[in-house]
């Protein structure tokens, strides 16, 4: 298993590389001149050409690559070109906002997911699995703004029970009023894909040899059905769960901004349209790592829920 | 048991008194940064505003420079020195006392080269900053600027603090800025939230508030809520306390809510226009442009698209602006069969598809705007009439970060921007001076009259003269239909009806200014 872990580790390394080199070619392509942003929109052009000289933009790609992965190495993540502040701040101060939020709803969508798509494959046919198909359906149909906009409203705004304009501080400082909603917003969404991945998995245990063992050893349903069934179903509900887990941490741009949570998907978008090419590169940086090292625990996980992996 | 029950009635009596002590405000969008003088950007400049102060404020009618931490000057008969009097009783939050060294350190700071100013102009072309006293600043200008007082009353020019410049270094403006405003930097997270502090010491406020100090309020935290639904929603829940970015959509329901007030800043100079390449051939001609301008309806977009929260705008400079010339009143008169017969005049032609054409140039002029605001919706509009007299205006929104480099590449015939100034002098100098092509001055109008009238309006020693050719600037590019005119934008401040003694105040849009006089 450590060597399995090494090995990933090992190939993760180019791959950063990769995905840091794709993305700043990639941002030479979008046509904004951070110059013109740091100096405003009625800068006149000789002061937007003396700040490019400045900044170093007038120099080849390549250069600036290279630059900048020479400053990566040594721990310097550079300065933001249109705030002047530390990347490492920035970033600091986005990861928590980003991880409590990617946390809140998980602990949201990972049991309630799991219980329905166990429950609608237990009864499936009937009733219930129809609603919790139905639900599923519309979960993972409607967008996440709309559920946020639903939330905001009703409990927001009319019933005024929680509140949704950006974070109030840490959960363990007061700040767990404010992650709620956002969290739900995010959960309700990701209950759906994993109900229904869930119910499908687990119908296809259910058939299987060791099911009818257990329930042959005269074992209770509900053992049958958590130890046994939904334990060996698991394997492509962890995979979707970590896919999600990591989307989560830079793709929910759309809940951060209608919360105004100040998480790394804002910071990344907002970065990546102004140019601001250290702190884009900075925040792609850690969602790349932490994408991998995402990966790599679903990978501990495999073994964990079935040990035959590891023989292989 | 009632020991427990204390402590916690205890706990709720101090939160509800620390959140009474604090002022909650939202706004749609960050600055990059909060160093004045680095910037032209409108949200770094509200909150500058709070937080540091400028020698002469802007009293309410957007016109009149009053005494600030300069309260009194004199000007030499030349125009060209400016002797201020420096109030001597004023010190930053830090504590360290004002003087003329902040004042002159300020200055040297905004028109060193390396700083790269963007509105350094508006400080005038300085020779020399003197200071015989520890209160008085000597202000020599290599030639005369008649708007420098009104000029000084923006952000751009507020006084810093040398140590705290210094010590900041390139985190000035970042992780805090000393001032010697109202309020104090307290702590900045970008795209979250700022927070300022009362400045206890601070008792010099400007006339034109009733209490000089300090602010009612121990705290100011405004927090950046980017979604418009998200503000609405905040605000009717009593969330917030105050807001000058209520989406313009919902300014009548918010007018309706029992819970709100809404205030308009008025006067407000805020034009929305759409200007014309006057290199680019298709639109070299003056009866094209007229054409363009005249055939659309102002009022009807004005009601239908901004819900009656702008007014039509007919002439490039707002009527209630400081040396606003009425001849201009009239020139633009909307009729749409005048503008076809213009259009017949310059040579377009109707074609078979109904687009107008010349020497196998169809006239589909390119208008680039930023996808942000009303402009989208404006320009589709426009488009909508202006098909009716054959013109096809081919739209390309960009978003607003890239829309400025995208404009200097001056691939375009017509681009929209929506415009803050102070006065007439003001707007016309930054656009229509040839020493401003290709920005702002994007029309590339290069016109020797024009800038002759400028630069005598700037070194005018009299009201009377200064006047008189910014008015005959604003005849010449009005008449040349320069720009179309489209909308003067009002500006709404939105706070809940616990809030007393907010007024929206016009200097550069969105601004609280100093908030002297909020209670709750």
């Amino acid at each position: 298993m450590g060597q399995q872990i090494v090995h990933r580790l090992l190939i993760s390394f180019p791959a950063l590389l990769g995905v840091l080199f794709l993305c700043f070619c990639l941002l030479q392509v979008v046509p904004a001149d951070p110059a013109m942003i740091i100096a405003g929109p009625d800068a006149k052009a000789e002061t937007i050409a003396a700040i490019r000289l400045e900044l170093g933009l007038d120099r080849s790609i390549p250069i600036q690559f290279f630059e900048y992965i020479l400053r990566v190495l040594r721990g310097d993540l550079g300065r933001s070109i249109i705030s002047n502040r530390e990347v490492s701040e920035e970033l600091a101060m986005t990861i928590g906002p980003t991880v409590e939020l990617m946390l809140g709803a998980m602990l949201i969508a990972v049991p309630s997911g799991l219980a329905l798509g166990t429950l609608a494959a237990v009864n499936r046919g009937r009733l219930a699995d129809r609603v919790i198909m139905a639900c599923s359906v519309a979960g993972v149909s409607m967008p996440v703004f709309f559920i946020g906009l639903i939330l905001i409203q009703f409990v927001g705004y009319k019933w005024a029970l929680l509140p949704f304009t950006g974070r109030t501080g840490p959960i363990w400082d007061g700040g767990l009023p404010s992650l709620i909603l956002p969290a739900a917003t995010l959960g309700l969404v990701l209950i759906g894909p994993i109900a229904r991945l869930t119910r499908t998995a687990v119908l296809e245990v259910l058939g299987a040899d060791f099911v009818r063992t257990a329930r042959a050893k005269g074992l209770r349903e509900t053992v049958v059905i958590i130890h046994h069934a939904l334990r060996n179903a698991m394997i492509p509900v962890v995979t979707l769960i970590g896919l999600q887990a990591a989307f989560l941490l830079g793709g929910a741009v759309v809940t951060e901004t209608m919360f105004s949570w100040p998480g790394v998907g804002r910071l990344a978008v907002g970065a990546i349209v102004s140019s601001d090419f250290p702190t884009a590169q900075g925040a792609i940086m850690i969602l790349a790592i932490a994408f991998l090292s995402i990966n790599l625990l679903v990978d501990v996980l495999y073994v964990y829920l079935d040990p035959r992996v590891q023989r292989r | 048991m009632i020991r427990t029950a204390l402590s916690a009635a205890l706990a709720l009596c101090v939160t509800a008194s620390a959140s009474a002590q604090t002022l909650t405000m939202m706004k749609a969008i960050d600055a990059p940064h909060y160093d004045a003088q680095r910037t032209t950007w409108g949200p770094t400049s509200d909150i500058v505003n709070m937080f540091q102060d400028t020698l002469v404020a802007l009293d309410w009618d957007g016109r009149t420079p009053v005494p600030y931490l300069a309260k009194s000057w004199t000007v030499s008969p030349d125009g060209k020195t400016y002797v201020f009097k420096l109030r001597d009783d004023v010190s930053f939050c830090s504590g360290k006392k004002f003087t003329a060294e902040d004042v002159i350190y300020s200055f040297k700071r905004l028109k060193d080269p390396a700083l790269k100013g963007p509105f350094a102009w508006r400080a005038g072309t300085i020779k020399e900053l003197r200071a015989p006293d520890p209160y008085t600043v000597e202000y020599e200008l290599e030639e005369p600027f008649s708007e420098l007082l009104l000029q000084l009353t923006m952000f751009t020019n507020v006084i810093h603090n040398k140590e705290s410049v210094e010590t900041l270094g390139k985190d000035y403006g970042i992780k805090g800025a000393d001032g010697t405003g109202p309020w104090c930097f307290d702590n900045w997270q970008p795209r979250t939230e700022i927070v300022l502090k009362r400045h206890d010491a601070y008792k010099w406020g400007p006339s034109m508030y009733k209490n000089k100090g300090p602010v009612k309020f121990e705290k100011l935290v405004i927090k950046i809520v980017p979604e418009d639904s998200s503000r609405v929603a905040a605000m009717m829940a009593g969330q917030f306390d105050i807001t000058h970015q209520f989406p313009a959509q919902f300014i009548a329901q918010a007018k309706g809510a029992p819970m709100l007030t809404v205030t308009e800043a008025k006067p407000n100079f805020q034009l929305l226009y759409f200007g014309f390449k006057t290199t680019r051939p298709m639109v070299a001609d003056r009866r094209v442009r007229e054409a363009m301008s005249i055939a659309i309806n102002r009022a009807e977009i004005a009601k239908g698209i901004l819900l009656g929260n702008a007014d039509p705008a007919f002439t490039v400079v707002d009527p209630d602006a400081l040396d606003f010339d009425a001849s201009t009143n009239g020139v633009v008169k909307e009729d749409i069969e005048r503008a076809k017969t213009l259009l017949d005049e310059a040579g377009w032609k109707l074609g078979s598809d109904g687009i107008r054409e010349k020497d196998g140039v169809k006239l589909q002029p390119k208008v680039y705007y930023t996808q942000a605001g009303n402009t989208p919706r404006v320009a589709e509009a426009i488009q909508g009439y202006l098909r009716r007299i054959g013109v096809q205006w081919q739209l390309q929104p960009w978003d607003s970060t890239i829309a400025p480099a995208k404009m200097a590449e001056q691939d375009y015939e017509i681009w929209s921007v929506t415009v803050p100034y102070l006065s007439a002098g003001d707007l016309m100098n930054i656009y229509f001076d040839s020493r401003n092509i290709p920005t702002p001055n994007r029309m590339n109008w290069k016109d020797a009259e024009t800038d002759e009238w400028l630069k005598k309006g700037r070194s005018a020693l009299t009201e009377a003269d200064r006047t008189k050719y910014y008015g005959l600037v604003q005849q010449k590019v009005t008449r040349e239909h320069l720009w179309i005119p489209v909308l003067n934008i009002n500006m709404h401040q939105v706070a809940n009806k616990k809030i007393a003694g907010a007024r929206p105040h016009m200097i550069y849009q969105n601004t609280f200014y100093k908030g002297l006089d909020v209670t709750r």
